[in-house]
């Protein structure tokens, strides 16, 4: 009995661990992401750790409890469904309860890590770190953040456009808030807030027909000789140009003097 | 005794039974799992498919004593249990009981449709209690105690159909098929060249046989398969859609228990999921009553249990 004992309890710890390490690499995953979103965000990188820290504490308590001896099973079909009854049974002790007990031990001594891993998973998921961490690299080395995309501006005109939308949907807003203290800038609230009754709209066939009464009758134009425009007159000076200026004489010489005259 | 002795004794078994009975090995082994459950089975089949050669060919191979009852309108219940008779043989005249059919370790009841409730009854008794009464007196019957009734589905005019109560007694209600083209055309090579049934030693003794019954009962069974067993069951009774009545707590009872003596049959010391859903067909096919909204559509309990198996 406890040879079954501890060899179930070393299926247990052998799927905690396959369980562990599979929240281990998420939460790296995870703080690669984060990490790399704050290098390019020009954040400190401290802000990377909470969102992996909020999903690594919960997962390990929450893994941890959804551990089942089935999880082994579906690993291992060669033991579908003898885990689990050799731990129902564990307290039974009779030849056929030891029978399956002996076989199930013997089996488990063979039981490595490896063989709970699921390869094409972890594998997966060790690429994406690989990935993400040269990502991480190449945004932190090249001084490549968010500023730099702003800089771009001037050749893309992309965040200007960006910009011009973003003021013409705040244009059209009507936001009543847009307050400097009591008085709106805006207008009058009252007014600019749209109202909620409906309008009535009708179009009859009878109104948009033309009324053939008030229309006038043709009229014969006269179209004189002269084309051109009349003569408009002499020019004028300008008013502004008669300034008066005060020892006009002197400053007069005075601006010939500098003109080398 | 271990596991795999059992496994190798009906291995054996079967290989022997063969040389009588070709094909049918589903039959077999679903009687020899009733054999194991120390319960009776109900046999459904049309004549000609070796349902008694099969019962007689088990008996023999597992030395125990056969007896056979015709199912007729006029069978009276104590031609199967037995009666008291008058005896004069020592000179002084005193009633001595004579044993019927019954005192076996193996009852084929022949059709028993045709019998009347009065004496189906008188059996059905005999398979609960494993005792029989006569007058004042009980007399116990020798075990193991197994019976095999068989029921033809065509000619229901005249029969008395076993009220749902008492097919509820039978562990499994076993369908037998017809034979392949491959095995009909053997059994007429066979049956057609000699006359001579094969001479069967026994190969199983009775204390070995009640040793694995015995046996049967030991093999653990986890929490999840009793659990998917009993959904099973409940839901019989939870589709009203399509069943009218379902399949009572023995029928939960019956399934784990014939699944216990079909992993050990096959070897294993632990029951899984197939080996549960491989037998709720027998457990529950006569324990199930569709309703007309079944019927309308064609479904036979068995379709209607494999949708619940879904």
């Amino acid at each position: 009995m406890n040879s079954i004992r501890r060899a179930l309890n070393h299926v247990r710890r052998t799927l905690i661990f396959v369980s562990l390490f599979h929240v281990f690499i998420n939460t790296v995953v995870l703080f690669l992401i984060f990490a790399t979103i704050t290098v390019f965000t020009i954040l400190p990188l401290f802000y990377a750790t909470i969102p992996a820290g909020i999903y690594f504490i919960p997962a390990i308590f929450i893994t941890y409890r959804k551990i089942k001896l089935k999880d082994a099973e579906e690993k291992i079909p060669d033991l579908e469904w003898q885990l689990r009854t050799a731990e129902d049974n564990i307290m039974k002790d009779n030849e056929v309860t030891q029978s399956l007990n002996d076989r199930v031990t013997a089996k488990i001594a063979h039981l490595r890590s490896l063989t709970l891993f699921d390869g094409k998973k972890v594998g997966l998921k060790f690429f994406g770190i690989f990935g993400l961490a040269l990502l991480f690299l190449f945004v932190s080395s090249s001084d490549f953040t968010y500023d730099t995309l702003k800089d771009a501006n001037a050749v893309t005109g992309f965040f200007n456009k960006i910009d011009d939308i973003g003021s013409l949907i705040k244009a059209k807003k009507l936001n009543i808030s847009d307050s400097e203290g009591d008085r709106d800038i805006y207008g009058d609230p009252s007014v600019a807030q749209p109202g909620t009754d409906p309008l009535l709209l009708e179009l009859t066939q009878e109104q948009s027909q033309p009324d053939l009464s008030k229309i006038n009758d043709p009229r014969n134009l006269e179209f004189t000789k002269k084309s051109q425009a009349e003569d408009i007159g002499g020019a004028i000076a300008d008013s502004t140009y008669e300034e008066t200026i005060k020892n006009k004489k002197l400053v007069k010489k005075y601006f010939e003097q500098l003109a080398g005259e | 005794m271990k596991v795999n002795d059992v496994q190798e004794s009906f291995a054996e078994i079967l290989a022997h039974a063969s040389k009588v009975i070709v094909g049918q090995e589903e039959m077999l082994k679903q009687m020899i799992t009733a054999i194991l459950c120390d319960s009776n089975v109900l046999l459904e089949g049309y004549p000609g498919l070796a349902k008694t050669l099969s019962i007689r060919t088990l008996a023999q191979l597992m030395d125990l004593k056969f007896s056979r009852i015709q199912g007729t309108p006029d069978l009276m219940p104590s031609d199967i249990t037995g009666t008291y008779i008058l005896d004069d043989t020592s000179g002084k005249r005193q009633f001595k009981f004579q044993q019927g059919p019954l005192f076996a370790n193996i009852v084929l009841m022949d059709e028993i449709n045709r019998a009347t409730p009065k004496t189906q009854s008188a059996l059905l008794e005999a398979m609960q209690e494993k005792q029989v009464t006569v007058g004042t007196k009980t007399f116990l019957l020798e075990r193991p105690f197994f019976v095999l009734a068989t029921q033809n589905p065509i000619e229901q005019e005249g029969t008395y159909p076993l009220p749902e109560a008492q097919s509820d007694r039978f562990l499994l209600k076993i369908k037998v098929d017809y034979p392949t083209i491959e095995e009909e055309y053997e059994i007429v090579d066979r049956y057609t060249e000699s006359i001579q049934i094969p001479d069967l030693k026994p190969l199983l003794k009775k204390e070995t046989l009640a040793a694995m019954q015995d046996l049967v009962r030991k093999v653990p069974v986890a929490n999840d398969i009793k659990r998917f067993a009993v959904e099973l069951v409940n839901k019989t009774r939870k589709h009203k859609e399509l069943i009218e009545y379902g399949a009572s707590p023995r029928a939960s009872i019956g399934l784990i228990l014939a699944s216990k003596a079909r992993a050990l049959l096959e070897g294993k010391d632990y029951v899984n999921k197939d080996i549960i859903k491989h037998m709720s067909f027998p457990i529950l096919r006569h324990r199930i009553i569709l309703n007309f909204e079944a019927e309308r559509n064609n479904f036979n309990e068995d379709d209607v249990i494999r949708y619940l198996l879904k």
